[in-house]
């Protein structure tokens, strides 16, 4: 496994989980399933090439994940909704491919965190 | 000391426990807002997308609402502006979540009714100051909210208020007959509560009063001195006092019961449409004017008096300046409302634009209703907003004025007893103890159209009531008078008399009937003295003893005629009045 | 509108108005002679840099003829403008007071 610090802000994480106590388990699995959701769902439009489709869920998903501190992970649905959003799709298959590794690292990275 | 900080903070957010709606539809994102906004000690209700925040909304009405801008079937946008309506005139203080960076999509928030952004990730120690600021914000909201309920209840209540005393001034203090045909009238109809009061009575004698006021300030204050003016003025008017009894006794009133400082600018006119003739009084209140209709001159009667209610009686001055006028004359009175009326640019309408568009006015009729129209070009508003009052009259000839109709539809002949005659005898006991003129006196005031001459008579019946118990009952003799000492001797004599008195009487015949305009007055006074020799006295009536010493001469100057009856016990006087119009 | 009141040293009060004389003036008006130190053998009202007197003025003119005494006060108002001497002539002010 890579560095944890690279994918994710531990610091910030760690407060966080201060705060969610608890929860964190629920909040924890809930992103990984909402998340694996965004991704299968981010091929789907990428196929159909629906760019506002693509700009909404990229969007979601850049908040959810920025919010469990995992910044790569938001960096790169930030760039898909940014194609989104300019209608240019060229290299959208590359970005999304890295996502999906990101988010693998990031959901292995959580869940042994708990 | 940081800690002692720390808790009594901690202490002032625990008092508050907010209730707040959270909208978004990423579960993880919701998860961790709650839980967080929870932890603040807040209770918290979750919403997945627009509609159900909507719902929620509609069901709970939370305290504050943080809204994801993007979400399925209802978007934040569209559920914020939908909350803002359900709202309505409460501050309900929404908060866009969003990690839209885009002015375009933050202006959209703004336009939606949002009021601050919170973005992801969610920083919890900004989402606490904001919603503490907002928790702030809104009460202060409501305070003013509170605030301007309890005002406009004021409000509502005070012109509630208003209005229930409008009834009882506009019955109290009614402009009387200033809907006579001569008289033009401009009068506000809250006139009341900017201090100005214009009151028209007919009198008895078929002349007319024209009174108007200006209290000193606005409101109830200026108001409430209408009432005593108006009470007193139309009942001395109607009883046929005159026009300086009866500013004598609005002046003692308001002195009396008005702060220093209160006083009512008046100017009052008392019209002879017999004579054609008016006694003006001004105090304190701009000229008044007198329109020539021949020569189309103005004269103006300048103030020539302090205002009503602020010297004492014995410095109040009641002079007033007699005026002839012709048919179709005109006298104008006003309250410094017109001149002080202003135009947008604050600038006086003025005395000179009054002067100037009555000068320019080739028609008399037109002249007061040029003046308004003037004035409202001046000020740009309508009658409805005026604080100016002003009141022309105009001379006429009697008939026109109908049969001295008074607002009681009365004529200065009706009401009252005027042909009747009675007889009233005082035996010794009464002697002892009652001056029987104030009683007598005031019988004959009911008589319509007599007061007038309320003077005269009582000084013809003191003399024959004194000259009745003091000659004749008591057999006192007036040559005593003669020396101060006799004088004195005189008074001690009478009490003495007087206090042993157990027979005698004196008795009152008194008769009144009516002529045109007028009546004869008969009093014969009679006593059970022994009388005198009047026949020889007849003879030298120019001398000083006699009827000198009876007062005969001075009543003599008073009436028809004065005649000794009987044995000389009794005296009858003939007292002829008209109406003095 | 501000009203300065000094004492000089003859025990007499002046009292400046300055601006429109009306009712918003009311407790300036009163603190500038109720807030002396001793009761002044007179009173000076300068109405020098007054533009205007309402009918409220008057009002507070009277009040401050009853607390120096009613019709014993001694009250000068002094340098009126054409304007405020008007309403002063048309209340008949100069039988309580005296206007030079």
């Amino acid at each position: 496994m890579s560095n944890p610090a690279d994918h994710l802000d531990i610091g910030a994480l760690q407060d966080l989980k201060e705060i969610m106590e608890n929860e964190f388990e629920t909040l924890v699995n809930t992103f990984i399933s909402d998340s694996q959701n965004k991704v299968d769902e981010l091929d789907a439009v990428l196929q159909q090439q629906d760019c506002d489709a693509l700009r909404k869920v990229a969007h979601s998903l850049k908040g959810s994940s920025s919010n469990v501190c995992a910044f790569r992970l938001s960096e790169l649905a930030r760039q898909l909704e940014m194609m989104g959003k300019e209608e240019t799709l060229e290299g959208a298959d590359q970005v999304l491919s890295a996502l999906r590794v990101e988010f693998r690292a990031v959901s292995d990275i959580l869940s042994t965190n708990l | 000391m940081d800690n002692q900080v720390k808790a009594v903070e901690t202490e002032g957010e625990a008092i508050e426990t907010l209730r707040i709606l959270i909208a978004d539809d990423n579960d993880s994102d919701r998860l961790i807002l709650q839980t967080i906004v929870r932890k603040e000690g807040h209770i918290v209700y979750t919403a997945k997308d627009g509609q159900e925040a909507i719902d929620i909304f509609k069901e709970q009405s939370p305290d504050i609402v943080l809204l994801d801008a993007l979400m399925p079937n209802v978007d934040g946008f569209e559920a914020a502006r939908t909350i803002k309506q359900l709202a309505g005139d409460n501050l309900v203080p929404i908060i866009f979540l969003t990690s839209l960076r885009d002015a375009t999509s933050l202006a959209d928030c703004l336009a939606a009714g949002g009021l601050d952004f919170l973005s992801k990730p969610y920083n919890r120690i900004i989402l606490q100051a904001k919603i503490k600021a907002f928790a702030s914000m809104r009460r202060l909201h409501e305070t003013v909210q509170a605030q301007r309920d309890e005002i406009s209840l004021h409000h509502d209540r005070l012109v509630h208020e208003q209005e229930v005393a409008k009834q009882v001034f506009d019955n109290i203090a009614h402009p009387g007959c200033i809907d006579a045909p001569n008289i033009k009238y401009l009068l506000s109809p809250m006139a009341v509560f900017n201090g100005d009061l214009v009151l028209a009575s007919r009198k008895p004698s078929g002349g007319m009063f024209v009174f108007l006021g200006d209290f000193t300030g606005h409101g109830l204050p200026a108001a409430i001195g209408a009432m005593p003016v108006s009470e007193i003025f139309y009942g001395m008017a109607q009883k046929g006092f005159s026009l300086q009894d009866i500013l004598r006794e609005i002046n003692k009133k308001l002195k009396r019961i008005l702060p220093v400082g209160v006083f009512c600018c008046a100017s009052m006119v008392d019209v002879s449409f017999r004579k054609h003739s008016a006694e003006v009084w001004v105090g304190g209140i701009p000229d008044v004017l007198v329109y020539r209709k021949q020569s189309r001159q103005l004269e103006n009667l300048k103030s020539r008096h302090l205002p009503l209610g602020v010297v004492d009686s014995d410095r109040f001055n009641t002079d007033t300046t007699l005026i002839q006028l012709e048919k179709g004359d005109r006298v104008m009175l006003w309250s410094d409302g017109i001149i002080e009326a202003c135009n947008p640019q604050q600038e006086m309408f003025g005395e000179e634009r009054v002067m100037e568009v009555l000068r320019n006015t080739e028609d008399a009729d037109a002249m007061f209703d040029n003046l308004v129209a003037a004035v409202e070009r001046h000020t740009g508003r309508g009658e409805q907003d005026d604080d100016y009052t002003m009141v022309e009259v105009t001379m006429v000839g009697e008939e026109e004025m109908g049969n001295a109709l008074g607002a009681d539809g009365k004529s200065y002949m009706a009401g009252g007893p005027k042909d009747w005659s009675m007889t009233y005898e005082l035996r010794p006991l009464t002697l002892k103890e009652f001056n029987p003129l104030p009683l007598i006196t005031h019988l004959l005031m009911e008589v319509p159209g007599l007061r007038p001459h309320s003077g005269k008579i009582y000084t013809i019946l003191s003399e024959l009531y004194s000259n009745a118990l003091e000659h004749g009952v008591l057999n006192l003799h007036s040559d005593l008078k003669a020396s101060a000492d006799g004088f004195a001797r005189y008074y001690a004599e009478r009490t003495q008399k007087l206090n042993e008195l157990y027979e005698g009487c004196v008795r009152f015949h008194i008769d009144h009937h009516p002529v045109k305009d007028g009546g004869v007055l008969t009093i014969v006074v009679e006593d059970t003295g022994p009388g005198f020799d009047f026949k020889s006295k007849e003879e030298n009536r120019h001398k000083t003893e006699g009827y000198s010493g009876r007062g005969i001469p001075l009543i003599n100057t008073m009436c028809r005629s004065v005649r000794y009856l009987g044995k000389g016990n009794q005296v009858e006087v003939i007292f002829d009045w008209h109406v003095d119009v | 509108m501000a009203i300065w009141s000094t004492e000089a040293s003859s025990g007499e009060l002046t009292i400046k108005i300055q601006g429109r004389f009306d009712f918003s003036a009311h407790q300036e008006f009163r603190d500038a002679y109720e807030k002396v130190s001793e009761d002044p053998k007179g009173y000076i009202v300068d109405m020098k840099e007054t533009t205007y007197l309402d009918s409220s003025a008057l009002g507070m003119l009277l009040l401050l003829r009853d607390h120096a005494g009613g019709d014993n006060s001694s009250i000068e108002i002094v340098n009126c403008n054409p304007d405020v001497k008007k309403i002063l002539t048309i209340s008949n002010f100069e039988q309580l007071f005296t206007i030079r």
